[in-house]
Parts: structure tokens; C-alpha cells; sequence
């Protein structure tokens, strides 16, 4: 056993130089053509709402923002993504076979599309204003049969995003009527409130069931604490309602930016393919890892290393 | 040869590397709870296929993939990365900032994989400190095959976190942050008072 773990331990991270420059190159492609696409993906917020109010994964997956991230991660080379579970505040993606990433990493039989993790994390709280984790649950290369990423988006910012206008006169209506103890005695119907704010009926009956989708109003239209504490905070988290083309109108703009990108990416690759080999001596090195196990000498190095190299250029 | 080693199979034996990048660089070593700085400089980031380096004039600084706990962005613009080392920290920055996040996510799975080995093998050294030793046992506990945990078992003993008389040694305890190692001594009194009142 010991000699495997050893054996491991000597392998070689990579199996040659030309495989790990090339794994570089690629992975510059997909960082630049990310920041490229990223810069001009800004969404707004009347879009993201749609995804953001889709009752279950199907009516998600059929939302233009969802349709758009399907697009830009395949254009940026991470491949074709898709939305596999939607809850209120966690929604789960997937990258099927064959997944670009994972092919990048012949040799690691772990988890290894942090790249596609970290992408949809920085798209989900730059583009979409909605502070988010994202973290790859699932991976090919650990031999799932897809890569899976579940991004978890911050409760409040989702609420603020979420939530319109009509949300929130119905919200004060229910507590004007009701007040803070529930009042579940006294009954609204959704013909009441849709009569007093003049709202249609069958509008408001879907405002209804997306409050109660978000656990903000019970079944019975009653405010449930989470409803309470919204209401008693809704007017300081509000936020203004910037009007703006969403980004899937300019995806023609997007796709040259993301070609000149990748351009660009391919130029660094080819500095880096002729860079040459050099062989370090041994008397040249220092395993900073070693010498770091013995924490007190290794000032003590440093400090030598740093007199020599001061002597020589004296 | 070993790919990208010379042969002298000495403990730093010659290695073939690649310039990847130019960078700044600082170095700092955290000693109990401190961190001093130890260096602030320019040079070469260098790679090889198992280690990375940066040049300090005439010497290489080397460290090894697989050593690496820690690898994370700590500024975007400039692209600032920290790695982390056996209670190293070496920080570094350039004007190639996509070379550099590059670089960071060609090593990630490789480096992560070590943090979950270690995770692992911290987990077997809790339940074995608390007195869960039997295979089937420790097995079900951390949902491993039961050779799996054997050979998990072997590499404890090899690497001496468990000693010759079966006990968690001090390089055991050695993984252990701290805080883990105040939890774990809570844990250990807890499950021997446990043994002896059912004794």
C-alpha cells in the first residue's frame, strides 16, 4: 500500500510539457472570452424576475435568461449548461457529455470544473445582482454522468429582485387588513383584493401563489414572519428599476468580442509555447515546502540567500 | 527519467521548467498566529509537471503541486493570487492577468484533490482519537469502501500520525488547526468517559 501511495506522491501533476501548454492555452481562451462576455451580460432586473419567478424547473429553463446562459457558457467554451433544478434560492445547472472542461483534465479523476463553478458564481452577483455561491457537486471526471453546479443566490437579494410593484401593494393590503398579529380570523379573498387595488382578478390570483411560492403569504393569505419581516424592511431594501436591453440583443456584438478575445488569448498561448525549457541545478533550488517544515531555519536561509545575492552585486 | 526531473534522484534533484510568467511576489511564513513578511521582489514564474517556482536572481524558489493547500483570487484587477503551503503564504501579481487565473485553474482540481485526501485522512484520525478503530466500523462511519479505509488505515500508520503503541501521535495532531484541536480533545474526553461508564 505504502509503495502506491508513494508511486502517487512521484507522479508527475502533468504528463508532459506540450499537454499542460496546451491545457494553459485553452484554459486562456475561456478566461478571456469569460471576461469579454461577462463585461457586456448585464441583465435586467425585469428578466432576471422571470427566471427568478418560474414556479419549477420546466417554466425556468424557458425563460430567456436561461436560454441566454445556455448560449454565452457554450460560446465561452464551458459547454452546453442547462437548468436542472430550481428552488427559491438554490438552482442546480448541468453540463452533459461531453464536457469541455472536464476534457482538460485528463488525469484528475476529481472534481474539476471550478472554471464553470466560478463563472456562473461571477454571473449570478456581477450581471445579475444577486450576491451567489456556486460550487460543482457533481463531475464526468469523477465518473458522474454529468457535471452538476449548484448555485445558492443570497434570500434577500433574491426577494428584492424578485418581488414587483403589484407584490408589494398587495403585501400592505394583507397587513393593513390583517395587522401584525396574522388577524387569521379575518378572511381575504383574492376577489376582495383584487376589487380594492384594482388589480384583475386572475393577476392577482398569480401575484398570490408567487408570495406563496417565496413563503411570504400563507395559504390562507396570511402573512407568515418571513412576509412580516419584508414588509417592515421592503422600503429600505427597494431598489430602482434600471431600464435597460438585456444582453441577448446584442449577442451578435457579444460573439465578436468573445472571437477578439480568444485572439488575443491564442497570441499570450504562442508566447508561452516558445518560451524554452530550462533546467534549474540543484544547487539553485530552494523547496520552499521542506524548508518550510523547519520553520526556524528558514529565515535563517532566506536571510543567507539574500546576503549572497546583495555580495554578488556589490 | 522522470518526466521534467532529472534523474539524481536527490531531494532536489535538477528540474526542467518553463517561464510562464513575469510577476511580484511577497512570501510570508505564519508562526503562531503570526505572519511575518520575508519577501517582497520581482521575478519568473516558472512551471514544471509537478512543481511550481519563482526566481529570486540566481535561486528558484520551488513548490511542489501537490503541497499546495490553498489556491485562491484575492483581487481581481490586478489579478492578485494567494497560495498556501505548510504555514507558507506566497502571494503573487502581474500584468498577464489571464495567464495568471489561467494558471490558478490548470493547478485547482490537482490541488483540491490533496485537500480532500488530507480531509480524509483528519476524519480517520478523529474517529480512531475517539476510539472508533475497528475496520467495518470506520468503514460505515466515513462511507468508504473497506479497502479503501484499510489502505487509508496503512498510510496513517506509515506516516506515523498513528503511533507504534496505536495511538494518535503528535504529527497526527500536527493537522489539526487549533480550534480542531480543542474540539477534538472535548471529543476524545467525551468518548472515553463514555467507554468507561460502560465499562
Amino acid at each position: 500500500m505504502s509503495e502506491k501511495k508513494e508511486q502517487k506522491q512521484d507522479t508527475p501533476v502533468f504528463r508532459s510539457f506540450a499537454e499542460a501548454v496546451n491545457t494553459l492555452s485553452e484554459l486562456m481562451k475561456i478566461e478571456t472570452a469569460i471576461e469579454s462576455a461577462l463585461n457586456d451580460s448585464h441583465v435586467p432586473h425585469h428578466e432576471t424576475r422571470k427566471m427568478l419567478r418560474a414556479m419549477n424547473t420546466m417554466e425556468a429553463s424557458a425563460t430567456p435568461l436561461c436560454q441566454y446562459i445556455s448560449i454565452l457558457f457554450e460560446k465561452v467554451g464551458l459547454g452546453k449548461i442547462e437548468i436542472t433544478k430550481k428552488e427559491i434560492f438554490r438552482i442546480e445547472f448541468s453540463v452533459s457529455k461531453p464536457c469541455p472542461v472536464c476534457k482538460l483534465y485528463k488525469d484528475a479523476h476529481s472534481k474539476s470544473c471550478y472554471i464553470t463553478a466560478e463563472t456562473l458564481s461571477k454571473f449570478f452577483t456581477n450581471d445579475l445582482e444577486i450576491p451567489s455561491t456556486a460550487k460543482e457537486t457533481a463531475c464526468i471526471n469523477e465518473g458522474k454522468e454529468r457535471c452538476t453546479f449548484l448555485v445558492e443566490m443570497q434570500p434577500l437579494a433574491v426577494y428584492q429582485i424578485a418581488l414587483d410593484a403589484v407584490d408589494d401593494d398587495i403585501i400592505e393590503y394583507i397587513f393593513k387588513k390583517k395587522g401584525t398579529s396574522g388577524n387569521a380570523n379575518k378572511s381575504i379573498t383574492c376577489t376582495q383584493i383584487s376589487k380594492d387595488l384594482g388589480v384583475d382578478a386572475d393577476e392577482v390570483k398569480y401575484h398570490c401563489e408567487i408570495l406563496e411560492n417565496f413563503k411570504i403569504i400563507d395559504s390562507n393569505l396570511n402573512l407568515t414572519e418571513i412576509g412580516l419581516a419584508y414588509r417592515k424592511h421592503m422600503g429600505k431594501v427597494q431598489k430602482e428599476e434600471k431600464v435597460f436591453p438585456p444582453p441577448w440583443q446584442h449577442l451578435e456584438k457579444i460573439t465578436e468580442s468573445i472571437a477578439s478575445a480568444e485572439s488575443f488569448a491564442e497570441a499570450m498561448s504562442r508566447s508561452i509555447k516558445s518560451e524554452e525549457e530550462v533546467v534549474i541545478n540543484e544547487k539553485d533550488i530552494i523547496n520552499l515546502a521542506e524548508e518550510a517544515k523547519k520553520s526556524k531555519s528558514f529565515a535563517e536561509l532566506l536571510f543567507k540567500t539574500l546576503k549572497q545575492e546583495e555580495d554578488k552585486n556589490d | 527519467m522522470n518526466a521534467g526531473k532529472k534523474e539524481n534522484a536527490g531531494k532536489n534533484a535538477e528540474i526542467e521548467a518553463k517561464k510562464y510568467a513575469d510577476v511580484e511576489y511577497k512570501l510570508s511564513q505564519k508562526i503562531d498566529h503570526c505572519k511575518i513578511e520575508l519577501l517582497w521582489h520581482e521575478g519568473g514564474l516558472y512551471f514544471s509537471l509537478s512543481e511550481i517556482m519563482i526566481s529570486h536572481g540566481e535561486q528558484y524558489f520551488v513548490i511542489p503541486i501537490r503541497e499546495i493547500e490553498r489556491l485562491s483570487v484575492i483581487n481581481e484587477k490586478p489579478v492578485k493570487i494567494v497560495l498556501d503551503f505548510g504555514g507558507m503564504e506566497l502571494i503573487f501579481t502581474g500584468e498577464a492577468g489571464h495567464k495568471l487565473l489561467a494558471l490558478r485553474h490548470l493547478l485547482l482540481p490537482y490541488i483540491n484533490r490533496n485537500k480532500e485526501e488530507k480531509d480524509k485522512m483528519k476524519m480517520l484520525l478523529l474517529y480512531w482519537a475517539m476510539g472508533i478503530r475497528g475496520l467495518s466500523a470506520l468503514s460505515t462511519s466515513m462511507g468508504m469502501s473497506l479497502e479503501e479505509c484499510d489502505m487509508l488505515i496503512a498510510e496513517a500508520k506509515d506516516k506515523r500520525y498513528i503511533n507504534t503503541k496505536g495511538e494518535l501521535s503528535q504529527e497526527g495532531a500536527a493537522l489539526f488547526s487549533e480550534e480542531e484541536k480543542e474540539k477534538l480533545d472535548v471529543l476524545i474526553k467525551n468518548a472515553r468517559k463514555r467507554g468507561k461508564d460502560n465499562e
